[in-house]
């Protein structure tokens, strides 16, 4: 690892942190329809854009597990969903697909929604709670828009720190 | 990008390794417990959260501060420079000395009304976006908490703590949907007015409005709008008596001849900042052992008992299932 690969992984974990830190403050991002963003999904799908596969999925297992440790479920199972996920972004990236906004945005699309309604489906359906269609329509569908108005924010971020970090390498 | 490489690269079997790795993390953690990695993930996160949790109240007490009229807002900002000046030589840790009085002052009263209470001042530091109404707080096994313990205001019950590590514990709330299920607790309550039983739970629809339902309460049920609810202390969880709310109607259930009321809760869950937990009281735990050594029995009994009695049971019995998630039996799966 170089010293710039290793202070951009550094920058990468602060930003994370940041972020958990940002999205658990209560208070700190008004709720919109009762929903609030979960900003480390689309932190963890643009960090992918810019990292190798691996990389990509050990940043997206991060978040994963910080996602775990917020929401109180099994460590390891968003860590398990966000770093699949993280990887076939990662690999696409590399090889298939243009890193720009549209792809971004379509990337986030899909990643949001997908990892939300596992969650919906493992920790609310499969769960027994009641009312699993209000919960989806009025707290779910809300929180994937509202979490994807910040994959903008985060792709241009992350955009920016591997541009400049990486010109130095 | 080939497929035949993608799938036969190093890269692939890592990422193999990973997710084999994840599932034996989750089948550890659901079933021993995730204290370890939770401390872990708590010392980086839970001081950062203190702080910002701080900035944010401070600037959401600026906010309300700026809603007040012109004058007001003079006559505030003349007062408040003199008192700036006077405090500035001995400011360190002002506010949170100040809170730490608060909640002392919560805490002297609820002592002195309740002897037999161990209580533990906490604030809120956590409200996760994909939980519904939970949130964390500050103080964890370090401080003597453990799962169970209640969780209060002086106005009344907030929740119970449903998982823990060494420096902080996730609150589940009365609004929380999981409140009836595997797991977690349900809490027996009385109609303070009318002395009848039921059992509190909840929905995400009603949740979202703000409610809890007083179920199982009989077919000729005196329970009116305006009647105050306290717990009753069945199923070992919460203390007798700490307030719950007031009801707002009584309605006939769906399925059943039986009625239940909608209470809405003294303390607005979403919004508080300060709490207290209950680490020991007379009683604690005392039904929900007895239910254990004597779950059989009364299950048979219940079978044979009026639908007020049936749901006292009902709370026993389900909360032994709650004293044995010991450790770190999370609310939420």
């Amino acid at each position: 690892m170089s010293r710039y690969q290793g202070i951009r992984f550094f920058a990468y974990f602060l930003e994370i942190l940041v972020l958990f830190m940002v999205q658990e403050t209560p208070g700190l991002l008004p709720p919109v329809l009762g929903a609030r963003p979960v900003l480390l999904i689309p932190a963890a799908l643009s960090i992918a854009f810019f990292e190798t596969e691996v990389s990509a999925m050990a940043f997206g297992v991060l978040c994963g597990l910080f996602l775990d440790f917020g929401m109180g479920t099994a460590f390891g199972f968003h860590g398990l969903f966000l770093g699949v996920m993280c990887f076939l972004l990662g690999a696409l990236a590399a090889e298939l697909i243009r890193t720009n906004l549209l792809t971004a945005m379509l990337a986030g699309i899909l990643g949001i929604f997908l990892l939300l309604s596992i969650q919906w489906l493992f920790t609310y359906l499969l769960y027994g709670l009641d009312y699993p269609g209000y919960a989806y329509a009025h707290h779910y569908l809300p929180r994937m828009g509202y979490t994807l108005i910040f994959m903008p924010v985060t792709y241009y971020f992350n955009r920016a720190l591997a541009l400049f970090l990486r010109e130095r390498e | 990008m080939n497929d035949n490489n993608l799938f036969h690269s190093r890269s692939f079997r890592i990422l193999a390794a990973v997710c084999a790795a994840m599932l034996v993390l989750m089948l550890f953690t659901a079933g021993f417990g995730g204290e370890a990695p939770s401390n872990l993930l708590s010392f980086f996160s839970t001081p950062m959260q203190r702080v910002g949790t701080l900035v944010t109240n401070n600037a959401a007490v600026a906010a309300r501060e700026a809603s007040a009229s012109k004058e007001e807002l003079l006559d505030e900002n003349a007062r408040l420079r003199r008192q700036v000046a006077e405090l500035q030589s001995q400011l360190v840790d002002y506010y949170d000395l100040k809170k730490e009085n608060a909640q002392l002052y919560e805490y002297l009263d609820m002592k002195e009304l309740n002897p037999d209470f161990e209580l533990v001042a906490a604030s809120v530091i956590g409200r996760d976006p994909n939980s519904f109404y939970t949130f964390t707080i500050d103080r964890g096994t370090a401080a003597g908490l453990s799962v169970n313990d209640p969780v209060v205001t002086d106005e009344g019950v907030v929740g119970w703590i449903s998982s823990a590590n060494s420096i902080s514990a996730v609150v589940t709330t009365i609004l929380s949907p999981d409140t009836r299920l595997g797991g977690s607790v349900e809490t027996g309550a009385t109609d303070k007015v009318t002395g009848e039983s039921g059992v509190l739970s909840t929905n995400l629809p009603l949740s979202d409005q703000g409610l809890v339902k007083l179920g199982y309460l009989t077919a000729d049920t005196q329970a009116k709008a305006g009647d105050i609810v306290v717990t009753s202390g069945l199923g070992g969880i919460y203390p007798q008596n700490l307030k719950v709310g007031v009801i707002e109607s009584v309605n006939h259930e769906e399925y059943d001849v039986s009625l239940y009321a909608l209470v809405r809760p003294f303390v607005d869950v979403t919004e508080v900042r300060d709490v207290m937990v209950i680490t020991s009281f007379l009683g604690q735990g005392e039904a929900m052992t007895a239910a254990a050594s004597d779950s059989t029995s009364s299950a048979s009994s219940a079978s044979s008992a009026s639908p007020a009695d049936a749901a006292s049971s009902d709370a026993d019995v389900s909360s032994s299932g709650a004293d044995d998630s010991s450790s770190d039996a999370g609310g939420t799966p």
